[in-house]
């Protein structure tokens, strides 16, 4: 797969937490001819299964396909649009270009706020709140009403755009960038012969509840799992401990991850000869793994994570070889899972 | 609208995690029109009235539950001290009437001096006490306290009482329930659910032991349609039943949300669209109980939530009522 | 087992592996092939005694196996460990405390600036956890990653200590008294149903292990054994105080996870009374405890949480009268008694 192709296009598919519609379908389509089975649940995850001898684990592999938005309320006479937030600071809102996904198709607009030649120079030193902001269309106030009804999904435009070497940014790395991870993992995996049987879970609402995973957990219930996500990339200002070189592959330690499970990770990349660092995570995660660990009786999950700077802006900024990397890894650690899997699970 | 039945289920005492009385008055309501009625271990109240075996199942949850301060002690002049049980917004409860499970009842007063932002901990109930031993003799610690009932009709369509969130919803679904035929499609299981305000935990376990094809919760909505109305909400009384897109805890179903708009539509049911930047209902439960459960909301507006003035228009009401009957009668896929 | 022996173990949530195993061979001592004794993925301690009569309630007793601590997240290049905190841990109580990290026990100290050298501005103000950091005696980053690296975790080293009148000081009180009470259980209950004793991991970041116990287990009814807040020393007023050591077991009314069933609460009241055990009210509503994720599972659980009054909790070093944890045990094991009665 040409992973820079695959983000041009998957990033760019609308997928609001709650509507991820159409991420779902096309990474149903992309999975299906890798896998036995690939199928949209009830509740808007794709799940595909790439079944194994029979004599190992049910493995569940995740990344989720919601991305951040906003929602529309109310109508302003001017025709302006009030709107809430999942997940999106108010600092990176003025002026964005976004896209109102309407049941008439998608309309452009672009995010409105006073002009700073107009605000008092007390109020220029403040950041924008949300209720400064507003969505302007450019249509009258009538024609906004009929369009736009209250709880319209609003998805932020922006452009995939290839940096030096194999760096890349976009909007909504997190975490389609997983996605094409387990993509990749996938296509690797049809290769090879392997006991596990392979659920590929891309999960909806991440960013909200993680509906999906929840959901997903249970239904499957499988005996292990890895969750992939996002992490903060080094970026000036941030405290050490806090961020990770965008070349490396972060592997996670504390006590919503399994030690076994993470191990598995660890010793397959040291064979790999792959450069490892550790997040410290002294509880919540604020990823999918938090509700994995605790779905049905316990799952015993670890978190790998990808370093992306500029989280939850339309120019996350990662390196594509790390997509690559990854998938090799997660691919040899499943395939290669030693028959005596289960103590590795043991307390 | 039956004003007798809503008059008794709005003023019936139902402290959140104490509805014994409000769960009797809503079970007598009930009559014979169940197929069956149970109280699980939580205190939800569980009546099915089946389908013909051909649909789905239907889960229709509305809460008996009211936000409370609790008593935990009472100081050596006999002022019972109190902590919120569920989203009690203190500044709203100073000079309140308040009733207890007991019979007692008390006045609301604050800490003098207690700072601009009240928190339930300022906070004391006044029952004409004078020692620390008369007010827990009368009064022990555990003994809940709601706002005092009264039920106000302003107009000719608007309602008040300080329990409206969510004996409202009660009383359309029980509206809704006793009104079902028999031999229809669908099985429906009307949950008269307990302890939502403190976090939809009634619902959790009656959704897990229910085993719902489809949930809808039946609450509540805010409204933005009062002087200096804060936070752009789109909702008002009087336009009709509230379909929620989403809340805090839940985006309802995109498939849901459809088929409410559209039943609406096709019936001719006055009816609005409703995005809520803060709180939840049982719906958000019931959609990530087992596996998942496709879920929504149909709300009823009212202004002044969590005060003793809570408001809201009757016609919306009736059309809840429709929307909800409405619903439960098409095939879900 | 001695309870200076149960705070002594060391089990920071996420890592509760010490305490677990010295637990599971007590269990099986105690238990002696009468039941089972086994544990799950997320390493809670299961001790299951099979029903001797037919059509009494399955009831599952818990208590926490794990404690507050920390963890290493990194070491400055001078060698000194920056750390976390693991469950609710004030940082203005660990400046000048001692630690002992890793499973190699390397002994640390959290240093505090010396006053001679503050300013009065930092005088006033509290040191928060980006500001503090392990001092395991070592300069160079390394030596002191080699020591102790990233992800160990560490532990107050407090002695245990009997003082006063019936007094214990300690560690991890909160929740080492309830294993304690629960060990008792084990031995000296005679419970006609079912009986399951769960001892369970990470209840201070969020009651993790009992919300996939309780699934396991699928009880009728549960009852949590906890160490709750004293507040009774320094002229608080009597409305403050939430609970008074020396005034025996703390029933639970309610906290931010539960509300406690009403029946239970009662039942436990009249039996205190009726059997002239020392019992009081908790007289707060705050925090959460494993009873949360146990009253809500599958199709919900009567629950009820019952503690050990201790001042000072999750500081490093708490403190408890005796009298309450005999007095909890005596309520417990009396409580089952009248529940296998129904």
């Amino acid at each position: 797969m040409d992973t820079f192709e695959f983000l041009r296009e998957v990033t760019a598919l609308p997928g609001p937490s709650g509507y991820e519609q159409p991420v779902a379908e096309r990474l149903r389509t992309l999975f299906a001819p890798l896998c036995d089975e690939a199928q949209v649940d009830a509740m808007g995850s794709m799940i595909a299964v790439q079944r194994g001898t029979g004599k190992g684990p049910r493995v569940m592999l995740t990344a989720h396909i919601d991305e951040v938005c906003l929602v529309t309320s109310s109508v302003e006479k001017d025709g302006s649009i009030r709107f809430f937030s999942i997940g999106v600071a108010p600092q990176i809102l003025p002026a964005q270009a976004v896209r109102l996904l309407t049941r008439e198709g998608a309309i452009p607009g672009v995010i409105g706020a006073l002009p700073p030649h107009l605000q008092g120079t007390g109020d220029r030193k403040k950041p924008y709140q949300m209720d400064d902001l507003f969505i302007d269309t450019g249509l009258g106030a009538d024609r906004v009403r009929e369009l736009v009804p209250p709880g319209t999904f609003v998805q932020l435009v922006g452009e995939t755009t290839r940096l030096a070497g194999t760096r890349a940014a976009s909007k909504t790395m997190d975490d389609r960038a997983c996605a094409a991870i387990l993509l990749a993992c996938a296509e690797q995996m049809k290769a090879r012969v392997h006991d596990a049987d392979v659920y590929y879970v891309l999960a909806v609402r991440e960013e909200f509840d993680s509906l999906g995973a929840i959901t997903c957990s249970h239904r499957l219930a499988p005996d292990l799992a890895f969750v992939l996500d996002v992490t903060h990339g080094s970026m000036e200002g941030c405290a050490p401990g806090e961020t990770f070189p965008i070349d490396a592959t972060v592997l996670s330690v504390g006590p919503n991850l399994h030690r076994g499970v993470t191990q598995l990770l660890r010793a397959q990349a040291e064979k790999l000869h792959m450069k490892t660092v550790d997040e410290i995570y002294p509880g919540y995660t604020c990823t999918d793994a938090w509700w994995v660990q605790v779905a049905r009786e316990g799952i015993p999950c670890t978190l790998m994570s990808l370093p992306l700077k500029y989280m939850h802006t339309t120019v996350e900024l990662c390196d594509l070889s790390i997509i690559g990397e990854q998938a090799r890894l997660l691919c040899d650690t499943v395939a290669g899972l030693p028959a005596g899997w289960e103590e590795t699970l043991c307390c | 609208m039956n004003m007798e039945l809503l008059t008794q289920v709005l003023t019936a005492y139902g402290a959140t995690g104490r509805e014994g009385n409000v769960r009797a008055v809503i079970e007598r309501a009930l009559g014979a029109h169940a197929d069956s009625v149970r109280t699980d271990a939580m205190g939800n109240l569980i009546a099915v009235k089946k389908g013909d075996g051909t649909g789905k199942r239907i889960m229709l949850s509305s809460h008996m539950d009211h936000i409370a301060l609790v008593v935990i002690d009472a100081d050596e002049h006999g002022f019972l001290r109190v902590c919120a049980a569920g989203g009690v917004p203190a500044g709203k409860m100073v000079a309140q009437h308040v009733a207890f499970g007991n019979g007692e009842m008390g006045v609301v007063g604050a800490d003098g001096d207690a700072p601009a932002e009240l928190t339930p901990a300022h906070l004391y109930i006044d029952i004409g006490a004078d020692s620390r031993e008369e007010a827990l003799a009368r009064v022990p610690v555990g003994e809940f306290a709601v706002a005092a009932p009264r039920v106000a009709r302003m107009g000719e369509h608007r309602l008040a009482s300080p329990a409206m969130d969510d004996r409202i919803a009660c009383y359309a679904l029980l509206e809704v329930f006793c009104a079902l035929e028999d031999g229809m499609k669908n099985e429906v299981v009307a949950v008269f659910s307990v302890q939502e305000e403190v976090g939809l935990r009634g619902a959790t376990a009656a959704a897990y032991s229910v085993e719902p094809d489809v949930g809808v919760a039946l609450d509540v909505t805010a409204t933005g349609d009062v002087p200096g109305a804060k936070g752009h909400l789109p909702m008002k009384l009087g336009a009709g039943a509230a379909v929620k897109i989403l809340d805090r805890d839940m985006i309802a179903t995109p498939w849901v949300v459809d088929a409410m708009l559209d039943a609406a539509q096709q019936a001719g049911i006055p009816a609005q669209r409703e995005v809520l930047p803060f709180g939840g209902t049982d719906a958000a439960a019931i959609q990530r109980s087992r596996g998942g459960v496709p879920s929504g909301t149909i709300s009823i507006p009212c202004r002044y939530v969590h005060s003793a003035a809570e408001t809201v228009d009757l016609r919306d009401v009736q059309a809840a009522i429709d929307l909800t009957r409405a619903f439960v009668e098409r095939e879900m896929p | 087992m001695l309870l200076s022996e149960l705070t002594a173990l060391r089990g920071v949530s996420g890592c509760e592996d010490e305490v677990r195993a010295a637990l599971r061979k007590e269990a099986e001592r105690i238990l002696g092939g009468r039941g089972r004794v086994f544990t799950d993925t997320i390493g809670n301690l299961y001790a299951c005694r099979d029903a001797r009569e037919p059509g009494k309630k399955r009831a599952m007793v818990c208590a926490h196996m794990d404690e507050v601590g920390f963890i290493i997240r990194f070491a400055t290049e001078d060698g000194l460990l920056r750390f976390d905190c693991v469950g609710g841990v004030d940082p203005r109580v660990i400046a000048s405390r001692r630690v002992l990290v890793g499973e190699n026990r390397v002994p640390g100290v959290i240093g505090f600036k010396a006053v001679h050298l503050m300013s009065d501005e930092e005088m006033k103000k509290a040191p928060d956890y980006s500001a503090l950091s392990i001092d395991i005696g070592v300069s160079t980053k390394e030596e002191a990653e080699r020591l102790c690296p990233p992800g160990s975790y560490a532990t107050f080293d407090t002695a245990f200590m009997e003082m006063g009148d019936g007094f214990v000081m300690s560690k991890a009180l909160d929740d080492r008294v309830g294993c304690f009470v629960l060990l008792r259980v084990l031995s000296e209950s005679d419970y006609p149903g079912e009986l399951c004793c769960v001892f369970t991991v990470q209840e201070e970041v969020g009651s993790r292990g009992a919300r996939v116990a309780a699934r396991r287990i699928q009880p009728d009814i549960a009852l949590i054994l906890e160490g709750t807040t004293a507040n009774d020393m320094g002229d608080v007023p009597v409305e403050k105080q939430v609970a008074r050591c020396g005034g025996g077991a703390v029933i639970s009314l309610m906290d931010r996870s539960a509300i406690m069933d009403a029946q239970l609460r009662a039942l436990a009241k009249q039996t205190a009374a009726r059997r002239g055990i020392p019992a009081q009210d908790k007289r707060a509503v705050a925090g959460g405890t494993d009873a949360g994720p146990i009253h809500t599972s599958c199709g919900g659980v009567p629950s009820l949480v019952m503690a050990v009054p201790c001042r000072y909790i999750h500081f490093p070093a708490s403190l408890c009268r005796l009298s309450d944890i005999d007095a909890l045990g005596a309520l417990t094991l009396a409580l089952l008694e009248e529940v296998g009665k129904q």
